[in-house]
């Protein structure tokens, strides 16, 4: 396992001290709160300028969204973006500046949307708020310029579990299809077995047992081998990937969650789903939002951000695909 | 005779975001080779469009397996609403901007007694007036969240020789005019450096070649025994626009193998 040079110092002097088994409720608690402190960001820089921005509220439970205007006229297509923080952490801030930079690029409308929290709101609560906010974005987006028949789904780690899970949800639900999901190191499997959470036994940044922990703070319980089945809980394993929308994954490879974005990756390509894939030699979890530490971070964004404007603008999954393969994810 | 440049990488410079206008030729096609070297993503902007979609696509095809992309645009820089119309083209293509070279200039010769409005507005529409809208363009698409910009100005701002008095009225500007932008965009973290370079190898310096005996005698005038190459510049600008010069505004840095001193 190697790491890219400006993660080297910060993982020499990296130790896990949390007890990531812990059982006593209230200890698990504290945990749950130190992480959610610890996944705050610094001090918000300054933002990246776009046309517009609202805040809206989704109608119950507080839940608020940002929403970003880029300067273009016209209807725009839609992103809806689900932020990170292992189900039980994470803010609309942390993923501010990747939401600019998508809106500008791919000249779009985003929508950077907050759900509830576990362990607080374990499943399905944040998946079902993901879901009204797919609702919202149909019924309101036109208020903002926005065209509910181009919209793309989008989130990083416990968010873009939910991302992919919401898709299938919808479609099941009859939902006409996504334009696209864009997927940063998503959770597509409910299992702690992998090779990666082995190589990745202690992180940095994110072990096997921390995942491990809120897998269990998300459902109440350790993840079971009937969770592989369940489509809400392992969006990645679902038998019929067929339906599923071109995707866009962004991986790491010093990630307990790498082989299964790998695997998700191979299987959409066999059933002839549109996939633009690209795996982040020598990165870490986390790295997408870390744009003061790393330069891949703000060169994922953009490289993703590319292929989701090919996406809104495609004609076919066929032409699609042969787009993205022509060109080389740097 | 001294030694070639060495160009170091710069990591804080991957997955940045430039524009560098004039950037279809001579130093400007070497920032931006530079610039996509480092892993930066770059605008070509420059009058010339055919040449600079030309350039963009050379670079391209010749960007390491890890360079950053780089598209161009057409800009005449002597007019605001194109430099602030190519600031968005590259939020448009990149979604952020970092840095900025206002690097387009010309090159004009006469003598006091002959310069006329056409050279001094030509000269200082581009030279002056082009740096001050690309500045303005820069800080509005940089906004807060900070950013560098390098302006060409010359060593010809700071020595004086028979026939180059509006190129060095107007490069003598660019010098003056990079303080007040540090200091009003320092707020902003935007850091404003000038590059003044000597004489460079490029289009520009074609006369320099044309008449036998003319590069010996101004060679004379270099302490290290020769011309610039456009590496020896971009070296510099890589410097000023990187976190290697995090505190370093307000400053123009001559690079003219010492020509100045004589
Ligand atoms: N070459 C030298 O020896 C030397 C010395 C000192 C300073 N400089 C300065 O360095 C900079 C680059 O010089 P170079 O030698 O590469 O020049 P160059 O003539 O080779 O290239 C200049 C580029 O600027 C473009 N340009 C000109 N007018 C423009 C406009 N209105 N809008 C947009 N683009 C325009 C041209 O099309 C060209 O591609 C200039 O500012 C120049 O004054 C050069």
């Amino acid at each position: 396992m190697t790491y890219r040079p400006e993660f080297r110092a910060m993982i020499a002097a990296h130790v896990d001290t949390v007890n990531w088994l812990e059982k006593d409720p209230d200890r698990r608690q504290a945990i749950v709160l130190a992480q959610r402190t610890a996944m705050a960001p610094p001090p918000h820089p300054a933002p990246i300028p776009v046309a517009q921005t609202w805040v809206e509220e989704l109608g119950h439970s507080d839940l608020v969204a940002r929403v970003y205007r880029p300067d273009v006229e016209g209807v725009l297509p839609v992103l809806l973006y689900f932020h990170g923080g292992g189900w039980i952490g994470g803010t609309l801030d942390v993923l501010d500046d990747s939401c600019r930079i998508i809106a500008n690029s791919a000249e779009c409308v985003v929508v950077n949307a907050d759900y509830r929290l576990a362990p607080e709101h374990p499943y399905p609560v944040p998946l079902e708020d993901c879901m009204d906010w797919i609702e919202w974005v149909d019924r309101q987006i036109g208020r903002f310029g926005g065209d509910p028949n181009n919209v793309a789904v989008a989130g990083n780690s416990a968010g873009g579990h939910l991302a992919t899970a919401a898709v299938l949800r919808a479609r099941a639900a009859g939902r006409a299809d996504f334009a696209a999901q864009v997927l940063v190191y998503p959770v597509l499997a409910a299992s702690v077995a992998a090779g990666s959470y082995r190589t990745n036994e202690r992180g940095p940044f994110l072990s096997g047992p921390q995942m491990a922990f809120f897998w269990e703070s998300y459902l109440g319980r350790p993840v079971e081998p009937a969770d592989l089945a369940n489509p809400d809980l392992s969006p990645g394993t679902a038998s019929d990937l067929a339906g599923v929308p071109p995707t866009i994954l962004v991986s790491a490879e010093n990630d307990p969650l790498s082989d299964e974005c790998d695997a998700y990756a191979a299987a959409l390509r066999k059933a002839g789903v549109p996939i633009a894939a690209r795996r982040y030699e020598g990165q870490i979890h986390g790295f997408f939002t870390m744009s003061r530490v790393t330069g891949d971070a703000h060169h994922a964004t953009i490289e993703a951000a590319r292929r989701l404007r090919d996406a809104f603008d495609a004609t076919g999954r066929k032409e699609l695909q042969q787009l993205w393969d022509a060109s080389a994810w740097r | 005779m001294s030694a070639e440049v060495e160009i170091v990488t710069h990591p804080s410079m991957r997955g940045k975001v430039a524009v560098v206008t004039g950037g279809a030729r001579g130093m400007g096609a070497e920032f931006a080779t530079g610039l996509v070297a480092q892993g930066v993503n770059v605008v070509i902007g420059d009058i010339n469009a055919d040449a600079a979609a030309e350039t963009a696509k050379r670079i391209e095809s010749e960007a390491p397996k890890d360079g950053g992309r780089v598209v161009s645009a057409r800009v005449d820089v002597t007019k605001r609403a194109d430099q602030a119309a190519l600031a968005q083209f590259a939020l448009d293509t990149y979604g952020v901007l970092d840095y900025w070279v206002n690097n387009a200039g010309i090159f004009p010769q006469a003598g006091i007694l002959e310069i006329d409005e056409a050279q001094l507005d030509s000269t200082f529409g581009v030279n002056v007036n082009g740096v001050l809208f690309g500045v303005q363009a820069a800080a509005a698409a940089m906004g807060d969240r900070g950013g560098a910009i390098v302006n060409m100005a010359s060593v010809s701002a700071f020595r004086t020789r028979a026939t180059r008095g509006t190129y060095g009225a107007s490069k003598a500007a660019v010098d003056h005019f990079t303080h007040f932008m540090a200091v009003e965009l320092g707020a902003s973290g935007i850091r404003v450096n000038a590059i003044a370079p000597g004489f460079v190898d490029t289009d520009m310096l074609a006369w320099i070649h044309e008449t036998p005996g003319v590069l010996e005698q101004a060679l004379t005038t270099v302490p290290l025994g020769r011309l610039g190459t456009t590496k020896d510049i971009l070296s510099v600008m890589l410097f000023l626009l990187s976190d290697s010069a995090a505190y370093v505004t307000g400053h123009t840095l001559i690079i003219d193998g010492g020509s100045r001193l004589n």
